[in-house]
C-alpha cells in the first residue's frame, strides 16, 4: 500500500470515527424505536470503509455518510422483510434527511454531547441514574421497563420529562455560548 | 398538534412506545411541518447522545473493574461497533495501532451471528475498550449461536455454541468444550489448539475440532494437521485432508468418519432453525448449530432419551422435569412413535392410561392447543400457563401401546416448560418432546 493511499485510509477512519454519533443519530431518526439501529450503524461503517476509495477528502463526508446510511437502512429493512413508514415514504425521508444534515452542521454531536454532560450534572441523582441506565443497552423502552420490573407508562413519563428539560438546557447552553463567542469577535 | 403533544409523541416514537394509532398523526405532522421535523431530528440526536454516553460509562466501569464479565443478549446482526472497522483496517494493512492503542493490536476480534449469547472475561492486563476484542487470557463462552474470530495473525475461526475457549497466546488457543472450524494461512503455520484430550498443531490448513465431555475429535478439511493425544504423547499422527480422529478412553487416537459438513465455516445471517427432538437429559444444551440453547434444571423420577431415542421421556410417579429455553419455541408433546419396553405379552403394557395425570406449566401467553382424534387425553387450564393433564383410556384397553396413540399437545411460543406427575399416578407415562426454534408464533 502506498503512503498516499494509507494516508487517505487513515483520514477516512478519522472521519468515520468522528461522525459516529451523527451517523447513529441519523439512523435512529430513520429507524425510530428500533433496537437494530446499532447494527445498521455497523453495516454503514463497513460500507463506508469498503467504498473509501470513492470518497474525496475535502468533500462533504456527512452527506456521503448519510446517503450510505439511508441505503443501509433500506436494505436492512428489506432483508428483515420489515417496513418502516418513514423509510417507505421517500418524500418524508428526504425531508427528515435535510433536517438531519442541517442540524448536524449547525451543532456537531461533539458540541451537543459536551453540553449534554453539563446538563446531566444538573439533574437529581435519581433522574441521572434513570437516564444513564435506560441507555445501557439497545433495547426498547418497553423491553427495558419489563427487565426492570417497572410499568412502562411511569418510565415513559419520567424519561420524557427529563429529556425535555435536557433539551432545553442544551439549547440554552449553546445559545449562551454563541452569544459569548459572538461578543468576543 | 400542540408542541407538548408533539414532543411527547416524538419521544414515544423514538422509544418505540408510541401507539399505532398515533403514529400516522405524527407522520402527517412531520410531512407538513418543518418545525416538527426539526424537533424530531433534535430528539433523535439527544436520544443518540444519551445512548453514546451510557455506552461510554459502561465501558469505563468495565475497564475499571479489570476483570470483565458481561453477557450480550440476542444480537440481531453479526457486526457491531467500530471493531468491524478495526478488523477491516487490520486486513487492509493500515497500522492497527490507529484504533487499537499505542502499543500493539489485540490478538483477535470477533463478531457474532444473530441471536448469539456469550460471556467474556479478560485478565487484569486487558486494556482495550471494545467489547469484541480478545487478548491473551480472554475467555469466551458462547452459550447460543456462533461467533467468528479473526486473529491478527490471519487465522480465522468459527465457533459454535456451546463452546468455551481461552486465548493463551497469538497462536495458541485452549478449547474447554465446543465445536470450531479453523482456517490457518501459510503465514500462521504452527497455530495450536488444545482440548482436554488432544493437542492439535496446524501445518497450514483448514480443520475442525469438536470437544465434548464425552469425546474430542479433529477433522482435517484441507492440508495437514499434527494431532497428539494429551494422555499418551506417543499417540501422535499427521492427518491429511479427509481424515478424522478421536481420542478413546485409553488415550489412543482412533479413526472416525470424516464429517466436514458438521462445522460451520461462516456465520449464518439469521438464527439457525431447529426442528426436531429435544434431548431431555438434565443440563444445558444447544441445538440447530447453536441457534437455541436450553437448560433442564430438574429431572426427577424420569427416564430421559429412552434406549438412546432422543426426545423420549418416561415419567414415573411423582416425576418432575423443568426446562428453560433461551428464546420462545414451539413445543410438541405426543406419545412416542414406537413401543417402549414392549414385553412379550402384547396386552399387558398400558401406557398413558387412566392412572396417569399431572400438571404442566408454560409461559402464560403461550398458545396451548390439543389434537386428540381418539379422545385419549384431557387438558384442563387451571390458570394462565398452568394446566392439568390426564389420560382417559381404561388401562384394560387393548393395544394401549404408545405408538398407537394419536394425541398431540402443542405449546406455541413458550420459553419454559415443566411437567410433573401426581404422587398416586402409578402408571408410566411415555412422551416424545419435539421443538421448533425459533417459534413460528408471534
Amino acid at each position: 500500500m502506498s503512503s498516499i493511499s494509507q494516508d487517505h485510509d487513515v483520514r477516512i477512519v478519522g472521519l468515520i470515527t468522528a461522525h459516529q454519533a451523527d451517523l447513529a443519530a441519523y439512523i435512529n431518526s430513520l429507524l425510530p424505536g428500533d433496537s437494530s439501529a446499532a447494527d445498521v450503524l455497523q453495516r454503514t461503517n463497513l460500507v463506508l470503509w469498503k467504498k473509501r476509495d470513492k470518497f474525496e477528502i475535502g468533500t462533504d463526508f456527512l452527506a456521503w455518510g448519510f446517503s450510505v446510511a439511508r441505503w443501509e437502512v433500506k436494505s436492512f429493512l428489506k432483508e428483515q422483510k420489515r417496513r418502516s413508514w418513514l423509510v417507505v415514504d421517500e418524500d418524508l425521508t428526504r425531508l427528515v434527511t435535510d433536517a438531519a444534515v442541517e442540524e448536524a452542521k449547525e451543532m456537531p454531536m461533539s458540541e451537543l454531547r459536551d453540553a449534554l454532560e453539563r446538563c446531566i450534572a444538573k439533574l437529581k441523582p435519581g433522574e441521572k441514574e434513570l437516564v444513564t441506565h435506560r441507555y445501557y443497552t439497545d433495547e426498547t423502552l418497553s423491553d427495558y421497563a419489563k427487565n426492570q420490573g417497572r410499568p412502562v407508562t411511569s418510565l415513559k413519563t419520567s424519561l420524557a420529562r427529563i429529556r425535555s428539560s435536557l433539551k432545553r438546557c442544551i439549547e440554552s447552553i449553546v445559545l449562551i455560548e454563541s452569544i459569548t463567542e459572538g461578543g468576543k469577535e | 398538534m400542540r408542541r407538548v403533544q408533539l414532543e411527547t409523541r416524538i419521544q414515544g416514537l423514538l422509544d418505540g412506545t408510541l401507539p399505532e394509532d398515533q403514529v400516522d398523526a405524527l407522520k402527517s405532522e412531520l410531512s407538513v411541518s418543518e418545525e416538527a421535523r426539526r424537533l424530531y431530528v433534535q430528539y433523535a440526536r439527544l436520544h443518540t447522545a444519551l445512548q453514546f454516553r451510557s455506552k461510554e460509562i459502561q465501558s469505563l466501569e468495565k475497564h475499571s473493574a479489570k476483570v470483565t464479565p458481561f453477557k450480550k443478549k440476542l444480537r440481531k446482526a453479526p457486526i457491531r461497533k467500530l471493531v468491524a472497522i478495526a478488523a477491516a483496517i487490520a486486513l487492509a494493512g493500515v497500522p492497527a495501532v490507529f484504533l487499537y492503542g499505542p502499543k500493539r493490536p489485540a490478538l483477535a476480534v470477533f463478531q457474532t451471528a444473530p441471536g448469539t449469547l456469550y460471556s467474556l472475561t479478560h485478565t487484569s492486563n486487558f486494556r482495550f475498550e471494545s467489547d469484541l476484542l480478545l487478548d491473551q487470557g480472554s475467555r469466551l463462552t458462547v452459550t447460543q449461536g456462533s461467533v467468528e474470530i479473526d486473529f491478527t495473525s490471519g487465522v480465522k475461526s468459527v465457533l459454535t455454541a456451546p463452546s468455551t475457549i481461552l486465548l493463551k497466546g497469538a497462536a495458541h488457543l485452549y478449547m474447554d468444550e465446543g465445536e470450531a472450524w479453523f482456517k490457518v494461512p501459510e503465514a500462521a503455520r504452527g497455530f495450536r489448539v488444545e482440548t482436554d484430550e488432544q493437542d492439535i498443531i496446524d501445518l497450514g490448513t483448514v480443520f475442525g475440532v469438536r470437544a465434548t465431555a464425552a469425546e474430542n475429535e479433529t477433522h482435517v478439511i484441507e492440508g495437514v494437521v499434527k494431532v497428539t493425544s494429551r494422555a499418551q504423547s506417543s499417540a501422535q499422527e499427521a492427518l491429511s485432508a479427509g481424515e478424522a480422529r478421536k481420542t478413546d478412553a485409553s488415550g489412543n487416537l482412533v479413526k472416525i468418519p470424516y464429517d466436514p459438513a458438521g462445522f460451520l465455516s461462516a456465520l449464518p445471517s439469521e438464527i439457525v432453525r431447529y426442528e426436531g427432538a429435544l434431548d431431555v437429559r438434565e443440563g444445558t444444551r444447544s441445538l440447530g448449530k447453536g441457534g437455541l440453547s436450553y437448560t433442564i434444571s430438574r429431572s426427577v423420577n424420569t427416564e430421559p432419551n429412552v434406549d438412546g431415542y432422543i426426545g423420549e421421556l418416561v415419567l414415573n410417579e411423582n416425576a418432575e422435569q423443568v426446562i428453560q429455553f433461551s428464546r420462545p419455541v414451539d413445543l410438541y408433546i405426543s406419545a412416542p412413535g414406537r413401543d417402549i419396553f414392549t414385553p412379550s405379552n402384547e396386552n399387558s403394557p398400558i401406557w398413558n392410561s387412566i392412572d396417569d395425570y399431572g400438571h404442566f406449566t408454560c409461559a402464560a401467553e403461550a398458545e396451548v392447543s390439543l389434537t386428540d382424534p381418539n379422545n385419549e387425553i384431557r387438558l384442563e387450564k387451571l390458570s394462565p400457563g398452568r394446566y392439568r393433564w390426564e389420560f382417559l383410556s381404561e388401562n384394560t384397553a387393548e393395544n394401549r401401546f404408545a405408538s398407537k396413540q394419536k394425541w398431540e399437545i402443542k405449546l406455541g411460543h413458550t420459553d419454559r416448560f415443566s411437567i410433573s406427575k401426581g404422587q398416586e399416578s402409578q402408571a408410566r407415562t411415555a412422551l416424545r418432546i419435539g421443538v421448533i426454534s425459533p417459534s413460528k408464533g408471534k
